[in-house]
């Protein structure tokens, strides 16, 4: 191996890449994503989950007083009559609707009554929640404490520290980072190659005197500084390194290997950049969308243990936020690492036969 | 040492059932510009891509520099240059991280980048990226990488094509301070004149065959029409007329024009590389066109 060439096509790469808007874009969205979801999402429980409200009302009303106190305002939207309520709910404008008596009091029950709108699609568990939300709000204005139980009833999180206002927030990032490494590896690794191919420029490299491998080994290393310095870069803004930066940075190296290994197999049969896009894309979306939505169905779900991505989210997550001696990591990266060895394997094949071809 | 620097013996290329390079044969001695001309398509990026081990070929044996294509076209890498036909520079980057990285892939100090940069006039722009350069600039540009690493053999393929007259002739005047210093240059061209002008010996190719090869001179005498225009006096009045060196009667009618005083200028009427050119490619064109046509 010639390591000057393999450091020479790093160096170009860098170059060039500072000067391509695409690579920049594919860096920044991540990182971009990352800050957007950490800062939004790790507000005040009470303001991220509840959603935008419609409601007919006086602004007078003691329940919305209360809410308006609570710093809900920006949530909460006025209307006149119920049509105009129903449209903002039906075109999305606000997720719920909530049609108030003037005042509510515990004298007169049977003449008074709370409604709850909401768009057809909403489940039933979301709708229960809001109820809840409200039912809690309204018993506290009129003073009302509900029977409490006859038992003590506990609640406690397993296998973490971190608090339910991060929950959310938690759950995107391993998503992102797995985002990182799909972009990287999937679009813009075989991206620059076909790149080169198109414009001939890797005709004139290998009329010097490299070797294929010693392209293919540069052309992976500045893919892998990309994925993983984009990955650092996350993880140190949002200061998500945690006790177990060990296992995370194993996990985030091998699973950007394993893109930058499957990223070369797609450069090896996509001829132009447009079949990238194509061939690139449709990998990525299944690479991110699986894991991401594996509780959203039996299918997805059933489908989850065959996307290398459901192994590398699952590491992410126990090494970002849980407790390692109450769950086992080892078997998530021994088929991170397994994979990414196959991965490798075909690559290697795949290159191999080409030059034989040859 | 074989006296040829690429010898080509019965080269054979098809893309699936249709032949662009049929058997074809030739040699470029050491040292010498060597013009590869012919029609578009005629098979001569082709013939270049067989040489420089781009593509493979299946029948016929090329030798460069003492080593068969593709067996051994590692050892060529470190002493061929190529010039291909497309500008294929990396375009976001400078001149000098372009050949900052090719050095590095050749193994060569980066000394001989400054060195290269002057020999084609791009030291001030050298900083500048590649596609915010003229077709002339960038031209120049991928010659100063081809010539990095010192090749004693220089392909160029259609070096000038679409160049000002200026970029051009500096290009012309590159390709000549190469063979002074014993580079073996092989060249492309649809221009006759800068072939005429450049090349020790050319061949021309059509239809995949090599229709004629020797020096330009040579050519232009084998095809051009032995004959002089003659410019004289009768009866006073000065007149023009071209007489054949191969009629009998032509002759003695010239001897007699010179030998009355007669004579006032003679220019001899040698063919033009182009017409050399038109002459052993034209008959093809036009068999090949009626054979689509049928």
């Amino acid at each position: 191996m010639n390591s000057r060439a393999i450091l020479a096509i790093l160096r170009k790469d860098l170059l060039d890449s500072m000067r391509n808007y695409q690579v920049i874009l594919m860096v920044l969205t991540p990182i971009i994503l990352s800050l957007l979801f950490t800062n939004v999402m790790s507000g005040s429980k009470t303001s991220a989950a509840l959603p935008e409200i419609g409601v007919i009302s006086s602004p007078q009303q003691p329940l919305i007083e209360s809410l308006i106190g609570k710093g809900l305002s920006k949530k909460i939207t006025f209307y006149q009559n119920r049509h105009d309520l129903e449209s903002a709910i039906l075109e999305g404008r606000v997720r719920f609707g909530i049609i108030l008596p003037e005042i509510i009091s515990s004298r007169n029950p049977k003449h008074q009554s709370v409604t709850l709108l909401y768009p057809p699609h909403i489940p039933d568990f979301g709708v229960e929640t809001l109820k809840s939300v409200f039912e809690a709000e309204i018993r506290s204005q009129l003073g009302m404490t509900p029977q409490p139980l006859p038992f003590e009833f506990k609640v406690e999180a397993v296998a973490g520290s971190s608090s339910n206002a991060n929950a959310m927030a938690d759950s995107m990032f391993p998503m992102l980072m797995v985002m990182a490494m799909g972009m990287v590896g999937f679009l813009a690794l075989p991206m620059a190659i076909v790149e080169e191919r198109e414009k001939g420029t890797l005709n004139a490299v290998f009329l010097t005197q490299i070797k294929t491998s010693e392209f293919i080994t540069g052309k992976s290393m500045f893919s892998l500084f990309l994925a993983v310095t984009t990955i650092f870069v996350m993880l140190s803004i949002n200061r998500k390194w945690g006790d177990n930066s060990g296992y995370l940075v194993l996990i985030i190296f091998s699973g950007s290997l394993m893109t930058i290994f499957t990223g070369l197999i797609v450069a090896n049969f996509a001829k132009t950049q447009a079949a990238v896009n194509a061939i690139g894309t449709t990998i990525f979306l299944f690479f991110q969308m699986i894991p991401s939505l594996q509780h959203s169905s039996d299918i997805v779900r059933s489908a989850a243990p065959f996307v290398p991505s459901t192994y590398i989210f699952s590491a992410l997550r126990k090494a970002m936020f849980l407790d390692l001696s109450k769950v086992t990591i080892n078997d998530d990266i021994l088929i991170i690492v397994t994979l990414t060895t196959v991965a490798y394997l075909v690559a290697h094949g795949v290159y191999r036969f080409k030059q034989a071809d040859k | 040492m074989t006296s040829c620097a690429i010898e080509v013996n019965g080269l054979e290329k098809a893309y699936g059932q249709t032949k662009v390079v049929k058997g074809i044969s030739f040699c470029v001695q050491h040292g010498e510009i060597f013009g590869f001309l012919g029609p578009n398509g005629a098979g001569k990026t082709t013939t270049i891509r067989m040489m420089i081990g781009e593509i493979p070929f299946k029948n016929g044996r090329i030798n460069i520099l003492g080593y068969d294509v593709p067996d051994q076209i590692a050892n060529t890498r470190s002493q061929v240059g190529v010039v291909p036909d497309y500008q294929n520079l990396y375009d976001r980057i400078t001149i000098r991280q372009n050949l900052e990285f090719f050095a590095a892939l050749n193994n060569i100090d980066k000394s001989r980048i400054d060195e290269v940069i002057s020999e084609v006039f791009l030291v001030e722009h050298q900083n500048k990226a590649c596609k915010d350069l003229s077709r002339g600039l960038r031209q120049r540009a991928l010659i100063a990488r081809g010539l990095l690493h010192k090749p004693r053999l220089f392909f160029l393929d259609e070096p000038t094509s679409a160049l000002d007259p200026h970029s051009a002739r500096l290009i012309r005047d590159l390709v000549l301070k190469l063979r002074n210093v014993g580079t073996t240059v092989f060249l492309t061209t649809h221009y006759m004149e800068e072939a005429d002008q450049l090349c020790d010996r050319l061949a021309i190719m059509n239809l995949g065959e090599i229709v004629a090869c020797d020096s330009p001179q040579n050519l232009k005498n084998k095809y051009g029409r032995k004959a002089a225009a003659v410019e004289f006096t009768e009866n006073g009045t000065s007149q023009t007329k071209d007489f054949s060196l191969e009629d009998k009667n032509d002759l003695a009618a010239l001897a007699q024009i010179v030998s009355s005083g007669h004579l006032l200028k003679i220019h001899s009427q040698e063919a033009t590389l182009e017409e050399v050119f038109m002459k052993v490619t034209g008959a093809r064109w036009k068999s090949n066109s009626e054979e689509a046509e049928a």
